[in-house]
């Protein structure tokens, strides 16, 4: 099963081809040229690197966010497109999620947050911890519950990984105060684990990964159990998004059809915000 | 193994269009010949914001971009698995950035799984292809008044590809100031159409609106328009919606009319020709169309479908472009102020 994984969520546009045995190459690029312009020519290189052609890859695979508004949209609007022309089915990873395979990829092997750069002093930011750490799900936390979309338990058995709740948009703050709380604690929700009555107990040593954590590494290195990773954790590498892809298809979890397949903003567009509030305002 | 140069129906692309609010997908054979010509509009999406909503276009047109592909793709009887075409075109500028990367990331994603050239197209010369796809049998050079929500220019058209801009607008674009006084108003958005109703029960004579340049070069100015619709809007409570909007489209009209028709008597031209959202206006097609008239030329009047933004226009121009400069290169970046290119 030949995958084509496309990465553009970050300022990181990137591409690999991966199949059952694992990465067969990854073409990555950051710096003036835009994902616009990078997407493309990195797909033609990536396929060359592997020695295959279109017409070989079976399955398309995106990260779908969140992140850069535009940035996933030429990613997404680029997989949906070689999906259709080429009759392929297409699976969608999340940024986050990448980002955490790629810090347990490199030797982690305790609690992941995966911080994706939001714009506007915002992160996206999801927490996870290896199923070795500890024995099963905290208590009050099912396995099931946390992860997004209906096959994404399918691939967190299969990595050793668990999501603690769903991808949540933080101020840097808030997230520091969640990650210095233990994550099985009151509430996996970060939101519930801010409040000041939670007498939970600090958590274990948390590597906190993506752009999102390096812009913030002083308001998260203040925790003392946070490290912030380096360079190469700032991005989803796409040879995580292309292995990852097809561990989930060897894991049964199901493709989708190109329409089907849409960004993850986490975000309204400003405009739609603003009408919202002035309509709350007026009634 | 049929090749392109074996077929009777050379020239087949596919055009894609994404530059505002429309998302369009066509299939025009050899710049001629539309085969399918689909577009979702978005109107309603932005209507409530009184204007397009860049964040809002781009998260449509990604959601609309398979499905409206494919539509065309069946109209036209492609199969979109083993594609009888010979290119992709989409429109790389100007317009909306978040807008553009979508059409032009797709095209070039689906030109390259099907194995035939990408061609970048401009939107501006998309407009000026529109009308040549119903009159095969124009004579050139042509004066075209292309005139759009963003865009108000008078450009001399000697053949596809030779362009001489000869004037545009200094500030606002006619369809902006239509916009804008539909806003204040309250007729709602989009402006063009909203104010054309409005206007035929008016007297277009009830105020003087100021005609900004009327008899100076072949620029146009439209800013001051709202203020003054405003100011007479103030002094006169009792003015009526349709008065107001029908000596206001009087104005506009009368400044876009009297300077094309001087332009096509300046270079002699072979026919007057419209273009763009804003040649839909039942107006501006009639004065036009007496203008022509009275100079001695054909006047040339798209289909409403093919004034405003529509991918047929696009895969018609693209074909062009491909013919004379070849394919576009797949780093082909989006460009949002992109011109006219002026060739001799």
């Amino acid at each position: 099963m030949i995958v084509l994984g496309i990465e553009s969520a970050t300022e990181l546009v990137g591409v690999a081809v991966a199949d059952g045995e694992g990465l067969r190459s990854s073409v990555w690029a950051t710096g003036r040229h835009r994902h616009g312009e990078a997407l493309m020519p990195a797909i033609t290189h990536a396929l060359e690197q592997a020695e295959v052609t279109l017409t070989d890859i079976e399955v398309v695979a995106v990260d779908v966010g969140p992140g850069l508004f535009t940035g996933l949209r030429v990613g997404v609007v680029t997989a949906k497109a070689l999906a259709q022309a080429l009759g392929l089915g297409i699976i969608a990873v999340t940024s986050v999620d990448v980002l955490a395979h790629a810090a347990v990829d490199a030797g982690w092997n305790s609690e992941v947050a995966a911080v994706v750069d939001a714009r506007r002093g915002e992160v996206f930011a999801r927490r996870y911890q290896p199923r070795l750490w500890g024995s099963t799900a905290p208590a009050g936390l099912s396995a099931n519950a946390p992860a997004q979309g209906p096959d994404a338990n399918l691939l967190f058995e299969q990595s050793g990984l668990l999501a603690l709740g769903p991808t949540t948009r933080y101020a840097p703050a808030e997230l520091a105060a969640a990650l210095g709380t233990r994550s099985g604690g009151a509430s996996v929700d970060g939101a519930a684990v801010l409040s000041p009555e939670s007498a939970a107990p600090r958590s274990g040593p948390v590597l906190a990964v993506g752009d999102g954590a390096r812009r913030y590494a002083q308001d998260l290195a203040r925790v003392p159990n946070v490290t912030v990773a380096g360079l190469l954790l700032a991005s989803p590498p796409p040879a995580m998004v292309a292995v990852l892809a097809a561990q989930m298809i060897a894991a049964g979890v199901a493709m989708a059809a190109p329409e089907a397949i849409q960004p993850v903003y986490l975000r309204d567009a400003d405009a739609r915000i603003n009408w919202v509030q002035r309509r709350g305002a007026a009634t | 193994m049929t090749t392109a140069d074996d077929r009777a129906d050379q020239g087949v692309v596919l055009g894609i269009e994404t530059s505002c609010d429309e998302t369009a997908a066509a299939v025009v054979v050899g710049g001629r010949q539309v085969r399918s010509s689909v577009v979702s509009s978005q109107v309603d999406l932005h209507a409530k914001y009184g204007g397009v909503v860049p964040e809002i276009a781009g998260r449509a047109h990604v959601e609309l971009f398979t499905q409206v592909v494919a539509e065309a793709l069946e109209s036209a009887g492609i199969d979109p698995r083993a594609p009888v075409l010979d290119a992709v075109a989409a429109t790389y500028g100007p317009g909306l950035v978040g807008s553009l990367l979508v059409g032009l990331s797709g095209a070039k994603a689906l030109a390259t799984s099907w194995g035939v050239p990408f061609v970048g197209v401009n939107h501006l010369e998309g407009h000026l292809f529109a009308s040549m796809l119903e009159q095969p049998d124009m004579g050139w050079p042509l004066v075209v008044l292309l005139v759009s929500g963003g865009h108000t220019l008078l450009v001399e058209m000697r053949g596809p590809g030779s362009y001489r801009l000869l004037g545009q607008t200094l500030d606002d674009a006619a369809g902006e100031a239509y916009d804008k006084v539909a806003r204040y108003l309250g007729l709602g958005y989009p402006g063009g159409p909203a104010i054309d109703k409005a206007a035929v029960e008016g007297d277009p004579t009830a105020f003087s609106f100021p005609r900004a340049m009327l008899g100076d070069g072949f620029d146009f100015s439209f800013s001051g328009l709202k203020t003054s619709v405003v100011r007479t809007v103030e002094r006169h409570p009792e003015a009526t919606t349709a008065d107001v909007a029908a000596s206001f489209q009087h104005a506009v009209v009368e400044v876009l009319v009297a300077k094309s028709r001087r332009a096509a008597e300046a270079v002699g031209a072979r026919g007057l020709c419209l273009a763009g959202g804003v040649a839909a206006n039942s107006l501006l097609r009639r004065r036009i169309t007496e203008v022509a008239e009275e100079i001695g030329v054909p006047a040339y009047l798209p289909s409403r479908a093919m004034c405003t933004d529509n991918a047929a226009m696009v895969a018609a121009a693209g074909w062009w472009r491909l013919e004379h400069d070849g394919p576009s290169p797949l780093s082909l970046a989006a460009d949002p102020t992109l011109f006219l290119a002026v060739q001799g």
